[in-house]
């Protein structure tokens, strides 16, 4: 699975950084950005869910 | 010569027919045309076209549109617009064509240029029935309206402005449903590449504006491949090329090193660059490289869709540092920062625009780090400190000329 960003709907809030730090990194302006293409193993898929959920803005979603 | 897009021959429809246009074709050996010949689309990724053609053909939705995408946003091209204003039947053949391979029931010209959308229309009310039913809708003109996705988002009556990937219009575009979108650049060369064949055509063609602000600017046609330095020359004295912008502002700002390279997307690619639209802007001898990107910079960061947060802030902090880099009143972290934004920044927007402002950044400190640290400081560059004293009339006439930055030796033609 991949995780993508949508980065018109990231309005920084930098939640989705807290739950999973290894996928998500964010800018010098706050806003998120996926490290590693978006790839997710799958011991981190619970993570990834995490990320995806949390953002107010839901500009986290993965895909196939 | 024949299968040149401006050569003689392709003046009319009529005698474009004569040439063998207008043909019937059935999908599989359309989709092996553009194979065979390699043709790359010529909006600027340069995207395998025969893959993009596959990829809707193949969709298990029945319901497929074809594009052609018209929308010229770059500033220092002018290639599409000449195209459908003169030669407007190889266009909307080109689509024609594609919408057969793909098995399209719905047919578009997304355009800009009024003049281009007059003729257009005026070919399709003429001569539609040699074309199918063909729509031409019009876009207010900005830089990332031609953009794929912002086509597609346009289309289906929204802003023109360009969404996040995937998908892909090809997997979901235009209310939904697989839409090939291709530029109208690449869909004339399909339609002469199916009229003459692929031996003939070869790798085809490549349109290219060059343009200078000391020369007269040109839009040449030359074959895909033609080593850079053969086309700059038609506009200017190669050894006054001091440094060029390439692929309109897609490919950064290069030195001379790069005029021996081929005008393919691989080559320019692997030389750091990129083709995009096979725009080229001369940097000539006089002529300031940090205040020439300042300029680009600003007109990305004005030409932003103010969508993307990384692209919003970050085009907006790259131009304000390069104006006070380029004023001379610098901050003492401007050139670090530049750095840092070059790399951390990519890929962080949904379109390609703040892509180019990090390549535009990383080859100006690459290439030109002493023009732009002696800017910082204060001092300008040699160029414009000879200019501050050629304006000082007391000055000048006691004063040495200072040297110009020399021209890479081996970037000359012997």
């Amino acid at each position: 699975m991949k995780l993508v960003v949508d980065a018109a709907l990231c309005q920084g809030y930098g939640l989705c950084h807290d739950e999973a730090p290894d996928l998500l990194e964010l800018d010098e302006f706050g806003y998120a950005g996926t490290i590693s293409e978006g790839i997710v193993v799958p011991e981190r898929m619970s993570a990834a869910e995490a990320a995806v959920g949390i953002c107010p803005a839901r500009a986290l979603r993965l895909v196939d | 010569m024949t299968c040149f897009l401006f050569a003689d021959g392709t003046r009319t429809l009529a005698e474009f027919r004569t040439l063998g246009g207008l043909g019937e074709h059935d999908s599989a050996s359309l989709i092996a045309l553009a194979a065979e010949a390699d043709l790359r689309g010529r909006g600027g990724a340069g995207f395998p076209f025969a893959r993009k053609l596959s990829a809707v053909a193949e969709s298990v939705d029945p319901v497929r549109i074809a594009i052609a995408n018209g929308e010229e946003g770059e500033p220092g091209s002018v290639k599409d617009r000449v195209l459908m204003r003169t030669k407007p039947h190889l266009v909307l053949d080109g689509l024609r064509l594609a919408a057969s391979a793909v098995g399209a029931q719905r047919s578009i010209v997304y355009v800009s240029d009024i003049e281009s959308a007059v003729v257009l229309r005026a070919v399709i009310a003429n001569e539609g029935s040699s074309f199918g039913s063909i729509e031409v809708f019009e876009v207010p003109p900005a830089y990332v309206a031609g953009e794929e996705t912002a086509a597609v988002r346009a289309i289906d009556g929204g802003p023109a402005l360009p969404t996040a990937k995937p998908p892909r219009p090809f997997e979901a575009g235009v209310g939904g449903h697989p839409t090939l979108i291709a530029n109208v650049e690449t869909l004339a060369q399909f339609a002469m590449l199916a009229a003459r064949g692929a031996s003939e055509f070869g790798r085809g063609t490549l349109l290219s504006t060059v343009h200078s602000s000391t020369h007269s600017g040109a839009l040449v046609e030359v074959p895909v491949g033609t080593p850079m330095r053969e086309v700059l020359a038609l506009v200017t004295p190669i050894q006054d090329v001091r440094a060029i912008l390439t692929g309109g502002l897609f490919g950064g700002v290069q030195p001379a090193a790069l005029f021996d390279v081929a005008l393919e997307h691989d080559a320019l690619r692997a030389a750091g660059s990129a083709l995009g639209c096979a725009a080229f802007h001369v940097v000539s001898a006089s002529d300031c490289v940090v205040e020439l990107v300042t300029d680009a910079m600003s007109f990305l960061g004005r030409e932003s869709a103010q969508q993307c947060g990384s692209c919003l802030k970050g085009t907006a902090a790259m131009a304000a540092a390069m104006r006070r880099i380029a004023a001379g009143d610098h901050a003492d972290t401007d050139v670090e920062a530049l750095g840092r934004w070059a790399v951390s920044l990519r890929g962080r927007g949904n379109c390609a625009l703040l892509d180019a402002a990090c390549l535009m950044l990383s080859s100006l400190l690459e290439h030109w780090r002493l023009d732009l640290e002696s800017h910082a400081v204060g001092h300008g560059c040699e160029l414009c400190r000879a200019r501050v004293i050629a304006d000082d009339f007391a000055i000048t006439r006691l004063r040495v000329p200072p040297t110009l930055v020399p021209l890479s030796l081996e970037g000359i033609t012997t």
